[in-house]
């Protein structure tokens, strides 16, 4: 159901005529997804920001992490981001090697990203961090970073997939300009999540 | 709109790696200052540089850009409903 709309598919055959809210069935579906999951981001994070407050002794960040290596992973997304935006924006000229290739950027940039996740979940957890433990203070600390981070991390591996597919159709012409813009818009909702997790976590 | 649409693209090619650099800019920014309103404001800006560019939201029907910020209002009220009873002021 999801591979029809990403893949765009039906948007490159015929697309719909804009409705009540402007813009193509896909599209709005696309972003009544991005809505929900954002929402569903914002009730893990509320809940994180809850217990943070309220907890006497929050793991100390500086102790924890080094903020230099998170900056590059920051800078990672950002910049697959824009690769991302310059896809769309290629694709939409009929350039399709240029979508495919800043596609294809934008999915090596999400693995770059993943790889250092996994270093730094590695680091963690040889530090001694677990969902339950941690040596820093309080115990929900660990359940909170892993599930968020983790859920962030997750919606990245699947968006390395949907963008690979995507890089796919749009060289053999299958998706249009319409299916690589839906493909786009979960990247950078992705990236926009990455934003709100890198403030709450590794900055406040 | 399709008239224009070639001139469109031609711009954008720009505007999104601008957008691309005051990001980054902002990040740099965000990591050396740590006061809480402020990382809370660098937060929001990002959010609309992403949202507004990359997303295309500035190009769409404002039913659609209300719709998306509600939503997200609605995820900072769950945090602000919850957070008088945590027994520590927010700011």
């Amino acid at each position: 159901m999801n591979s029809t709309a990403v893949t765009g598919h039906e948007a490159a055959t015929h697309e719909s005529e804009p409705g009540f809210y402007g813009t193509s069935w896909q599209k709005l579906m696309m972003w009544w997804f991005i809505i929900g999951d954002a929402i569903l981001f914002g009730s893990f994070l509320a809940a994180y920001g809850f217990s943070r407050i309220s907890a006497v002794n929050w793991p100390d960040r500086t102790q924890m992490f080094s903020l230099n290596f998170i900056t590059v992973m920051t800078f990672t997304l950002i910049t697959s981001s824009a690769t991302m935006a310059t896809a769309v924006a290629a694709s939409r000229r009929g350039d399709r090697k240029a979508a495919f290739n800043f596609t294809m950027a934008t999915a090596v940039g999400g693995l770059a990203f993943l790889g250092m996740q996994a270093y730094e979940w590695y680091h963690l957890i040889h530090n001694g961090a677990r969902m339950d433990t941690n040596p820093w203070g309080a115990p929900a600390f660990g359940a909170y970073f892993f599930a968020i981070t983790g859920f962030h991390g997750s919606h990245v591996a699947s968006g390395v997939l949907i963008l690979l597919i995507t890089a796919w159709n749009a060289k053999r012409g299958k998706s249009g300009p319409e299916g690589v813009e839906l493909t786009g818009l979960y990247w950078h909702f992705v990236d926009l999540v990455w934003v709100f997790v890198f403030g709450c976590f590794y900055l406040i | 709109m399709s008239d224009t649409h070639a001139a469109h693209v031609e711009a954008s090619y720009r505007s999104y790696w601008i957008a691309w650099a005051i990001l980054l800019v902002l990040t740099l920014v965000m990591i050396s200052i740590s006061t809480k309103a402020f990382l809370i404001g660098g937060i929001l800006l990002k959010s609309v540089i992403i949202g507004a560019w990359f997303m295309h939201l500035k190009h769409e029907r404002a039913i659609l850009i209300w719709s998306v910020v509600a939503g997200i209002l609605f995820a900072g009220f769950l945090f602000l409903v919850i957070h008088f009873d945590a027994g520590t002021s927010l700011l």
